[in-house]
């Protein structure tokens, strides 16, 4: 049984990795640690210290973050002109409940290909995804993956229309005329946006193939780019078998937009109960040196999860940390 | 009041002014918004079934149910009416939405009912409970094929099929859940 899981998570690490090499995409190998990390409000980290051995103890120690994304260092390789990459990466995110679909530790593939948008990542995507299904019995894994903007998929399956001219007032009304309950959840557009995605798109998307949910209203704050002349940002997350496996950008280069996110998201860090500082020398990299480039991130486990036809992450991953707390 | 976060299948909460049953519950993160958890309450009162979806960090009224044992009496065409066997306190519960338990309530016989603040909001029926042939027809002289079933009534009305040598004033275990009968009782 273990080995059979060790066979199948070593399998599909070395099908990725193949894929990724033939595209001539660089593997990388980054830290798990870092002083500072690109603010996220929904995300919570796991801290942790370094205790200088020769230091005195007044000294105090440096703090240090376990990554929820590798994110904060590929981004720094790109820039010193790595040429497209990726990596599988262990992953951390606090705060976050155990079971079906999540565990705080995790492996992520993480993708980032120089010159090239979300819309020819989305066919890298989907190329990689043929690759991996084959063979496979998971009808939500196979190709071609089902396209639909987020516009139409809010008419569709939560009967709102128009998406692109509702400001945070207009998508509270129309929430609520659909019979979505926003009572608490109305702090700002993105919850509104997330609160109705998560109550009615999500569980209505269809799960025999894959799907892919593309442009996302700018005004949920990511570091994706602007479709430019659009209220839109250059962003899919693609969904198997109604989980959410990939999401995807095409990277934010621009200052002042790269500046804003984090601003506004550092501000909003203080409700945080794990804070951490922003990466700030990071603006510096993404608006100078980024080269143009889309990033994809994928959760590993997930996808293993879907491929071997089982229904929570606890028969995929390891040592589930809900089975590590029960042991003790 | 507790966080939505905290809510964990089994609870009851009172939701718009109803008491709730949480059947199922399930955490959400969407990779780049808040975190969420989605309900599936069993309203308690009407037995009707709700999905929510609801920010973990918002707050909600979890409510303190008990069971107590009552004995129950008669059913008169709206309602229930069961007896409290410690101090012979009557009361009713509606059997609208609940019409089916009458298959499954003894004249006499002593019940789990959930109270929430001295309401009444639920019967619980045992998972497998013994019941009397009221009426069964003869087997079929020669029919012996194995696994061969009848349809028979039980004192409360209810139909079961079972194997087709049980007869009429047999004592028969039934699991309420499926209606399928489990075995003969020889007592």
């Amino acid at each position: 049984m273990m080995r059979e899981l060790l066979k199948k998570r070593a399998e599909l690490t070395s099908l990725i990795r193949d894929f990724f090499v033939e595209k001539e995409f660089l593997e990388v190998d980054t830290p798990s640690l870092s002083p500072a990390l690109i603010p996220e409000a929904p995300i919570e980290v796991f801290g942790t210290s370094y205790i200088d051995p020769y230091g005195e103890e007044s000294e105090g120690a440096q703090e240090l973050f376990l990554i929820p994304s590798p994110e904060v260092w590929m981004k720094r390789l790109l820039s010193e002109g790595s040429g497209s990459i990726f990596q599988l990466a262990h992953c951390f995110r606090n705060a976050e409940s155990l079971g079906r679909i999540h565990n705080p530790e995790f492996t992520m593939l993480e993708w980032y290909e120089v010159d090239a948008d979300y819309l020819d990542e989305l066919e890298v995507a989907e190329e990689l995804l043929t690759r991996l299904s084959q063979g496979s019995e998971t009808k939500g894994l196979c190709p071609p993956v089902h396209r639909i903007t987020v516009e139409q998929a809010f008419a569709e399956y939560a009967g709102i229309e128009n998406l692109a001219g509702l400001d945070f007032n207009g998508l509270f009304e129309a929430g609520r005329r659909a019979g979505i309950n926003l009572s608490a959840s109305a702090e700002s557009y993105e919850d509104v946006f997330h609160t109705i995605l998560v109550d009615r798109v999500e569980p209505a998307l269809p799960v025999d193939r894959p799907v892919a949910l593309i442009d996302y209203p700018d005004a949920v704050p990511t570091l994706a780019q602007r479709k430019t002349g659009t209220p839109w940002a250059e962003r899919w997350e693609l969904y198997a078998g109604g989980v959410e496996l990939i999401n995807c950008y095409t990277e934010e280069r621009n200052r002042e937009r790269v500046q804003n996110f984090f601003e506004t998201e550092t501000k909003r860090k203080t409700r945080a109960r794990v804070p951490h500082p922003p990466d700030l020398p990071l603006i510096e990299e993404m608006a100078e040196r980024l080269p143009v480039c889309s990033g994809g991130a994928l959760g590993f486990d997930r996808l293993l999860m879907l491929l071997s036809g089982q229904k929570s992450l606890e028969g995929v991953i390891l040592f589930p940390l809900s089975a590590i707390l029960n042991q003790q | 009041m507790i966080k939505a976060g905290q809510i964990d299948k089994g609870m009851c909460l009172l939701f718009r002014a109803d008491p709730y049953l949480v059947a199922e519950r399930e955490f959400v993160n969407p990779g780049k918004g808040a975190a969420f958890v989605r309900l599936k309450l069993k309203n308690l009162k009407t037995g009707q079934v709700l999905r929510e979806t609801m920010k973990t960090q918002e707050q909600v009224e979890d409510i303190h149910v008990d069971d107590y044992p009552f004995q129950y009496l008669f059913a008169d065409g709206d309602s229930y009416h069961f007896m409290n066997t410690e101090n012979y306190e009557q009361i009713e519960i509606p059997m609208a939405g609940d019409e089916e338990k009458q298959n499954y309530l003894k004249e006499g016989e002593t019940y789990d009912i959930v109270l929430w603040d001295e309401t009444p909001i639920d019967i619980k029926i045992p998972y497998k409970m013994v019941f009397v042939v009221t009426e069964a027809e003869d087997a079929v002289r020669g029919d012996t094929v194995t696994g061969a079933t009848k349809t028979v009534k039980v004192e409360t009305g209810l139909q079961v099929k079972v194997p087709i040598f049980i007869n009429q004033g047999d004592k028969i275990l039934v699991n309420t859940e499926s209606n399928e009968y489990v075995e003969r009782v020889n007592t």
